[in-house]
């Protein structure tokens, strides 16, 4: 015992010494500490098999998605879109028109100004005694309308309507409703003895002023607000994914360690803030890896769409870069910190209630809560999308779990006032700080607890407790 | 100086598991920490280590309340494994030593050190779950000890090795006690605490039992062993009429008796030559922990059936 009095007797002095000063070097450590962590649960990650299938997966899908639209285009190019339409006139006289007449008539109303290939419908006329024969043919495919006038017994033109395409697939039938109703308009008025100046007066519309006396939209260009809806939609999916997704990993990597029995080295070693904090961000590094990366490859395949429909379609092409640009940087800005606190809130309340869970198979059923609260926001942003300055869905965007979803939609689509992006900013770092304080105290008892499952009341004395 | 547990007591919800315990570990010393299972061995370590909080009663280390301790000062070896199955050895050990405070290259240093002593060097960029049981032990130990503690709390550290593995362990508790370490192990394998110990604690259902150095609790226990072998009278059973004489076992070999302190044992040798016996054997020697902690432990976990306990 003797001789070895002075190697043990120097190293107390040490320990002392390393007491009086770790106060002051406890923020270096805390940085050092985090830096590690944060290191090992990014390569953690990175380095695993799923993680890199999924990863070029999801690229590999993002990239063709991108050629979706030109491939679309390309498919309507080729395919001969006139529609055919034959007239078969057993009405005599229609508003005063014989056959010729009123085929040309038809094809007017029915094409507008388009003609020769550029029109839509092509339309001809047949006597009545080819009717069955075109109705077979109708049947067959071969002809696309026919359009049988005749007269019932009140002299009413009688329309009859027969189309190769089915009930649920027909984009005809309200166009030549329409017509088929200007028809019986003009015929009636004829049959009356009305002169075509009378018939004028009595087919003009209505004189209706409307009056918004509300502000609108009209400051922001059609092409912005398609953009806005787009990159809303783009995001707020990008944000729903990243969230369930890395959230629950990081639930079960704090239930992984606390089953491996890491975790008792580990809060030796560590604060539990430090092992929060460094599992989060770490995780949270590489899902910003992986989400950057399907937005970079995205933007790029977005942008090779322009030369190619330029050599497709030439001087046709639309413009995908529009997306790009229509709206201005500080959305993409906000888009950011909003990505990034939907992804801490949720990520401190996951790590917290992944410290609670007793087995890895419990994890599941630990998450369910916010979960619920992840979703419910995700499907607020579909209820609320056409109304986004709606006093409900502003009231909805302060509250912090739902607002990264609800005020992307807003700057996307609606009126924002710079006061409230600080609001909410503020209002979710407040509950992102309360999140941390209650996960780590959940983490610093719960990662020990083994057997004893807590109820709601235990956990609260955890939680406020000493 | 060194750790000194004063009156600590633990609840888990309203069941004691730690009643009044004192003990007191001396710096520099190898420490052994006895008990059966759910002595209560495992949430007193940790309540030294402070993952635990006692509900009353004071841990201090050379006088600073273990709260205050740096982290750094202690190493520690948990019962059931942990480490991540998944990541590299060297990795690994890496980590936890930076994580602790330890310089990159001053961390490098040791590992490779140790990995070579523990002749595990081969597996340094294996993964974890890939190894034998015995060496993911190994690199359990290394997990405690790299970061240059000067305290290790190392829960059951001996279970589940083989005689050769278990010398390499036994080996480093030595090497680490000649470089002034203190070391506190949980082991219910007593002939190793025996071999190592200079002092022990004895806990049964949360309280002190015995301690105090080997020879100490040995002399305490107030009895001696004495074995016999008559080579004509095999079980001599006229030895359980002595007094002060208490037979343990009737084994092949020998009978083995416990007598008390102050019997001269000269009484149970002319005993057996009265009874016409042929010696072939007489020894007398101490107790050892295993009879001693039969004796304390059996007779209060078991106090309807102490009989059954002793003779097992």
């Amino acid at each position: 015992m003797i001789p070895q009095q002075t190697p043990v007797q120097e190293r107390r002095e040490q320990e002392q010494g390393a007491l009086a000063v770790s106060s002051g070097a406890a923020a270096q450590h805390n940085l050092r500490n985090i830096g590690l962590i944060i290191g090992r649960e990014y390569r953690n990650l990175v380095k695993r098999r799923s993680f890199i299938i999924t990863s070029v997966l999801l690229l590999v899908i993002v990239f063709l998605a991108a050629f979706i639209p030109t491939v679309g285009q390309l498919i309507t190019a080729r395919t001969p879109s006139q529609t055919q339409i034959v007239v078969v006139n057993d009405a005599g006289t229609v508003a005063g028109l014989n056959d010729a007449a009123l085929t040309s008539y038809i094809r007017t109303e029915l094409n507008g100004t388009n003609t020769g290939s550029q029109a839509p419908y092509a339309i001809s006329s047949q006597p009545a005694t080819n009717l069955g024969n075109l109705q077979s043919q109708v049947k067959q495919g071969k002809l696309d309308i026919l359009l049988m006038l005749d007269r019932a017994a009140n002299q009413n033109v009688r329309f009859t309507y027969d189309t190769d395409a089915s009930a649920t697939n027909d984009s005809n039938q309200s166009t030549i409703q329409a017509l088929a109703q200007l028809l019986t308009f003009l015929d009636t008025a004829h049959r009356l003895g009305l002169t075509s100046s009378q018939t004028q007066r009595l087919a003009a519309p209505p004189d209706f002023t409307a009056v918004h006396t509300q502000q609108s939209q009209t400051t922001r260009p059609v092409s912005d607000i398609a953009a806005g809806y787009v990159l809303a939609f783009a995001g707020v999916i990008l944000i729903f994914l990243s969230v369930t997704l890395y959230s629950s990993i990081v639930a079960t990597g704090v239930a992984e360690e606390k089953n491996s029995r890491m975790m008792e080295l580990l809060v030796n070693a560590a604060t539990p803030f430090q092992l929060l904090a460094g599992k989060i961000v770490g995780i949270g590094a590489a899902c910003l890896t992986q989400m950057g990366s399907l937005v970079v490859v995205g933007i790029a395949g977005l942008l090779l769409q322009t030369p190619l429909q330029a050599a497709l379609f030439g001087a046709k092409a639309g413009g995908f870069s529009l997306y790009l640009t229509a709206v201005s940087i500080p959305f993409y800005f906000l888009f950011l910190i909003y990505f990034l606190l939907a992804f801490f809130l949720y990520a401190t309340l996951f790590a917290g209630l992944g410290a609670m869970v007793k087995r890895q198979e419990e994890v599941n059923s630990a998450i369910m809560l916010p979960t619920v609260l992840i979703i419910s926001g995700y499907l607020l942003f579909f209820f609320t999308v056409s109304s986004p300055d709606a006093t409900v869905t502003r009231v909805l965007s302060y509250i912090p779990f739902w607002t990264p979803w609800l005020m992307l939609m807003r700057l996307a689509l609606g009126t924002v006032a710079w006061w409230e992006i600080v609001v909410t900013i503020a209002l979710m770092l407040l509950t992102i700080l309360a999140c941390t304080w209650f996960a780590a105290r959940l983490y610093r008892y719960g990662v020990l607890m083994y057997g004893q499952r807590p109820g709601l009341g235990q956990l609260l004395k955890l939680a406020f407790g000493r | 100086m060194g750790l000194i547990l004063r009156d600590v007591s633990k609840y888990f919800g309203s069941f004691q598991v730690i009643k009044d315990l004192s003990m007191e570990v001396r710096e520099g010393a190898l420490f052994g920490f006895l008990g059966a299972n759910g002595a209560g061995k495992t949430t007193t370590m940790r309540m030294i280590l402070d993952l635990f909080r006692p509900d009353s009663g004071r841990i201090t280390w050379n006088g600073i309340d273990v709260r205050e301790v740096p982290r750094r000062v202690w190493g520690y070896m948990p019962e059931e494994r942990g480490l991540y199955p998944k990541m590299r050895v060297d990795e690994q050990l890496l980590f936890l030593a930076r994580l602790q405070g330890v310089s990159k290259q001053e961390a490098q240093k040791a590992l490779d050190e140790w990995l070579e002593r523990f002749q595990i060097i081969v597996n340094r960029d294996r993964r974890i779950e890939e190894l034998s049981k015995g060496n993911q032990q190994k690199v359990q130990f290394l997990a405690a000890i790299l970061h240059d503690p000067t305290i290790l709390i190392m829960d059951e550290p001996f279970s589940g090795l083989d005689p050769v593995n278990a010398n390499v362990l036994k080996e480093a508790f030595l090497e680490m006690r000649r470089r002034g370490k203190t070391i506190i192990f949980s082991t219910h394998q007593l002939e190793q605490a025996e071999e190592l110990c200079q002092d022990i604690v004895i806990i049964n259902k949360g309280q002190s039992v015995v301690q105090g150095s080997v020879r100490d609790v040995k002399r305490q226990s107030g009895r001696n062993v004495a074995r016999l072998k008559l080579d004509n009278d095999p079980e001599a059973n006229w030895l359980d009429t002595l007094d002060g004489v208490q037979v343990t076992k009737r084994r092949e070999d020998y009978i083995e008796m416990q007598i008390e302190a102050n019997l001269n044992p000269n009484v149970i040798v002319e005993a057996a030559l009265q009874h016409g016996g042929i010696i072939s054997r007489f020894e007398l020697t101490e107790p050892s922990l295993t009879d001693i902690f039969i004796e304390k432990v059996g007779a209060v976990s078991l106090p309807d059936a102490p009989s059954s306990v002793l003779s097992a």
